[in-house]
């Protein structure tokens, strides 16, 4: 284990979040919040001082194998939650650490399970508190398309070369297979991030073009972009503060981009360079619009009974849709209170998530498409044990090592996933409905979940114990399992 | 720069490796998935699996954008095929790794007809490194300007070392010479000397002049203690028939001890001035019979690693000057220098480092301006001083003019003249004509047309 480089790129991430934080500490001094400016200029002074020393000797063996690719990034979004929970903390928002903790690693992981109760959200609404709120939506932000690809992004060419930071990208960006689209990992890191920044601007400009302010949009389009779903509103997107001008569109244009960003990002670079058609050929692409319009569709008609209209019903439907299967978590309506087959069909998409390469969180289309045809090929073999059976996706034959890769995330996924269950199970004792679906929202980075954790409640009455399981479950979601699985086999830390 | 390399065996990895430490984007396309997979994994590069000399292959590759196509797949006929479709296809320079020795006695026609800007032979370029070493034993690195006709090169200056304490203004009369002392770096500082510059121990000095000038300079400061004269090449491959055609011309003895009788015979009609034994190399009786004792130099160069190190570590117990050996894995070059073994060669690694130079010339070249006269750029001492070829053209400002009348740059040097084919070294009365190749030292960056070394 080269543990050097490692401390060198945690380094430099704890200076990255470092200067991200600058970003909420100017939103709190431009609404003059003078008592939570201390609550960023503390953090801020640690994470630079601390990354500055871990950065002050460069090692000089720079380069990092597989194993130490999963370790960074497994060990930086812990380290990144440790410090980005202190603004919380310090200004009294969330006083309780473990909580703090707790919003934070929803923060970062895109989740948006939060334990914050309508009250938190300030009387008269906000006072006080934007440039805290600023960062509760930054940080879905930051973690969508992943901290470690921004440092990535700014790190100087030089002390990339021999490194081998190709396993760091791969390790936090989702997907089973990620490859790089042009040649070096800093020019993809760049080209990722520009992609993400342009589509975050048309979003705002388009939620400021319904009514909202830039604050509002802003923060709003923050949690949609990283998919992570935290609201400014206590009510999340269903009045919008009942001061936005045509809340309507905004609700469709959520709606839009929600799904936007659950799609492959490496499509809309093809889309760039003027590969437009086989961008929309994306067999993943298809097979994702299919579920949506199907899942839109069911619920469309499970909740027939719901709406007084045929407008409002299509718009809940679609925003609920397009909210949970791009693991955003918004809801304009609470989804709890509608029919079991909506419910049930909301829980499926819960699992199935967005498009390998997004932002969003959950299995993956992708995944999901391989492991099918890959049954699909093995009853063929039952029944004609002759046939030579080529499982392709993508136009493109799949290969061994990404099959065995896929089924062994599905399979620890769910061992995770029932492990979680029962310890949450024997810590808080809820309803099957609620610790199902608790878990099920946290491991696949949604937010809320069913029953007592649905859109119109939170999370905060769950022990402190199933907390912090649950926040680990929002890292092994996010992170896609390995990472964090590594950071915990002792064969990684200790030499025989 | 954007270079795309066809081919990933040893020769494309060392090239990868040393390409993209310095910063640019690569990508690499062979056929094998998991030697693309592998090359992802280690270097900074993109990866495509397919045929190189596919249209399809070669545009995903980007190849009608790239500034270098380097293509070193195993066969000669594919890396030809490869940089003619990447030249249609719009790439600014096509590199291709060609071995056959047929081919390489047409190499001037497949540049100018198939629009390969260099081809590179990896036992070609190993002899050549062979031949060097015999020539010079003692420079450290070895330049070649106007098709080799002017040479720079690199020596270290140890202690005791005949020039030590000598002044650059007396060289010429003292040793009768026309060598050129061009540029000195001295740890970090690096100069272009003046005449009254005095040469001391730890200096590393380039010295420019044809490849005799510089030869008899040597010999005269007693550098070269003996000139060598007599040679045994073992193995009678291409390696060896291109070391033996290129020290035919330079009045050695030459020795080629080979096993295969039939080969033998095809060495002796090649080369009628050449002794060809017949024999087993390894076998010490052997080459203690044919005078190995006398012999100044070994090269083994046979394609067994174990018996080209064998016999080297046995030539040089038997007091030859310079044992040289081809080793080609990487693993036994570590072990060659522990072994009493002169110099190692390694002809993937030649080949890569000379397609590095290339490159680098190129990126030099695109980095000054794109309205850029230089024919070729080296970088000295440290990459601190540029060694520029231009041609002289009519609209030069100081066409005729002799050279002590125009003012020049300060820290230039006008370090030779090549006039139909000879190498002018310029003094006051010297005059720059139309056709001339001029070969400029400065440590002035931004220099892109021969009017900016006018003052």
């Amino acid at each position: 284990m080269n543990f050097k480089m490692i401390k060198y790129i945690t380094g430099q991430l704890l200076l990255a979040e470092g200067a991200l934080m600058l970003l909420p500490l100017a939103v709190s001094l431009m609404y003059g919040e003078f008592s939570s400016i201390w609550a960023f200029i503390i953090p801020i002074a640690a994470l630079l001082i601390l990354g500055l020393l871990m950065v002050l000797f460069k090692p000089e063996n720079t380069t990092l194998g597989v194993k130490e690719g999963f370790v960074t990034v497994g060990l930086s979004w812990i380290v990144l939650s440790l410090f980005g929970a202190l603004p919380f903390v310090i200004s009294g928002l969330i006083p309780n650490y473990l909580d703090a903790f707790f919003e934070t690693v929803s923060g970062f992981t895109t989740t948006g399970s939060s334990i914050l109760s309508p009250s938190d959200f300030g009387t008269p609404w906000l006072e006080g508190l934007r440039g805290i709120f600023f960062w509760r939506s930054f940080t879905n932000w930051i973690g969508g398309m992943g901290v470690l690809v921004f440092v990535l992004a700014v790190m100087p060419q030089q002390d990339m070369k021999s490194s081998r930071l190709v396993h760091v990208m791969r390790a936090e960006m989702p997907g089973p297979k990620i490859d790089k689209i042009v040649p070096t990992i800093k020019k993809t890191a760049s080209i990722m991030y520009g992609i993400y920044i342009v589509m975050t601007l048309a979003c705002t400009a388009l939620l400021m073009f319904g009514g909202m302010d830039l604050y509002e949009s802003l923060t709003t389009t923050f949690s949609a972009a990283g998919t992570g779903g935290f609201a400014i509103w206590p009510d999340s997107m269903a009045t919008f503060g009942g001061t936005v001008a045509s809340p309507n569109f905004c609700v469709w244009t959520l709606t839009v981009f929600m799904l936007l960003f659950a799609i492959n990002f490496n499509l809309y670079y093809l889309i760039i360079s003027g590969k437009v058609l086989s961008a929309i050929f994306s067999e993943e692409l298809r097979w994702f619009l299919g579920i949506v319009i199907s899942a839109v569709t069911i619920v469309f008609i499970s909740n027939i009974n719901e709406y007084t209209s045929i407008s409002e019903n299509l718009r809940h439907s679609a925003f609920q849709v397009s909210s949970i299967i791009s693991t955003t978590g918004f809801a304009t309506d609470d989804f709890n209170m509608w029919g079991n087959l909506a419910k049930t069909v909301l829980l499926i998409i819960m699992f199935i998530g967005a498009c390998a390469g997004s932002t969003g969180g959950g299995i993956k289309v992708s995944r999901l498409v391989i492991a099918l045809k890959s049954t699909v090929a093995e009853v063929r073999h039952m029944i004609h044990p002759r046939h030579v059976n080529v499982v392709r996706f993508e136009k493109k034959a799949v290969d061994e090592a990404t099959r065995r890769g896929v089924f062994a995330f599905i399979i620890t996924y769910v061992f995770i996933f029932f492990g979680s269950f029962l310890v949450i199970s024997i810590f808080d004792a809820p309803s099957i409905e609620t610790g199902f679906s608790s878990v099920a929202a946290c491991i696949n980075n949604i937010g809320p979940g069913l029953g007592e954790v649905g859109p119109a409640s939170n999370f905060a009455s769950l022990s402190y114990v199933s907390k912090m399981v649950l926040s680990f479950d929002m890292l092994f979601g996010r992170l896609e399992i390995f990472p964090m699985l590594l950071l915990f086999s002792p064969a990684v830390w200790f030499k025989k | 720069m954007q270079i795309v390399i066809i081919g990933n065996g040893s020769v494309g990895d060392s090239l990868i490796s040393s390409i993209c430490g310095e910063g640019h984007n690569v990508t690499v396309i062979d056929e094998d998935a998991t030697l693309v997979d592998e090359v992802v994994n280690k270097y900074d590069v993109f990866g495509i699996v397919g045929n190189g000399a596919s249209v399809d292959i070669q545009k995903q590759a980007g190849v009608q954008n790239c500034d270098v196509l380097i293509s070193v797949a195993t066969e000669d006929e594919l890396n030809m095929l490869c940089c003619m479709i990447g030249k249609r296809l719009g790439a600014a320079h096509a590199i291709a790794r060609v071995r056959n020795p047929q081919y390489l006695r047409q190499t001037d026609f497949m540049c100018e007809e198939l629009g390969i800007d260099l081809i590179v032979n990896p036992e070609y370029e190993a002899a050549r490194e062979a031949a060097r070493i015999i020539r010079f034993p003692v420079a450290m690195k070895l330049d070649k300007f106007a098709k080799g006709q002017v040479e720079i090169v690199e020596i270290h200056i140890h202690d005791g070392h005949p020039l030590v304490g000598q002044k650059l203004l007396d060289l010429r009369s003292k040793y009768s010479t026309n060598v050129l002392i061009c540029a000195v770096s001295h740890g970090d500082d690096v100069v272009i000397p003046g005449g009254d510059y005095v040469i001391r121990a730890g200096d590393i000095v380039s010295i420019t002049a044809s490849r005799k000038d510089i030869s008899d300079f040597f010999v005269k400061l007693g550098i070269i203690v003996k000139k060598f004269r007599s040679i045994f090449i073992i193995g009678g491959n291409n390696i060896s028939r291109y070391l033996a055609d290129m020290l035919s011309s330079g009045g050695f003895s030459i020795k080629i001890v080979e096993q295969n009788l039939a080969v033998c015979h095809e060495l002796a009609e090649l080369f009628p001035k050449a002794e060809i034994i017949c024999g087993n190399a390894a076998d010490p009786d052997l080459l203690t019979e044919e005078g190995i004792d006398d012999a100044d130099a070994c090269v083994a160069m046979t394609t067994d690693d174990k018996n080209n190190i064998i016999i080297s570590m046995f030539a040089k117990t038997r007091g030859v000057d310079k044992v040289i050996a081809r080793v080609s894995a990487a693993s036994f070059g570590k072990l060659s220098g522990s072994a009493g073994i002169d110099s190692d060669i390694n002809p993937k690694y030649i080949t890569a480092a000379n397609v590095i130079r290339y490159v680098r010339g190129l990126a030099n070249l695109k980095e000054n301006s794109s309205q850029s006269t230089i024919k070729t750029l080296y970088k000295l001492a440290d990459n601190k001083i540029e060694a520029l070829e231009f041609d002289v053209g009519k609209d030069f400002l100081g066409l005729s003019i002799p050279l002590r009348s125009i003012k020049l740059k300060s820290n230039l040097l006008i370090a030779a003249i090549i006039r139909d084919g000879a190498v002018i070294y310029p003094h006051g009365q010297t005059t720059l004509e139309v056709g001339d190749s001029v070969i400029v030292i400065t440590n002035n960056k931004h220099m892109n047309t021969l009017d900016d070394i006018l003052a």
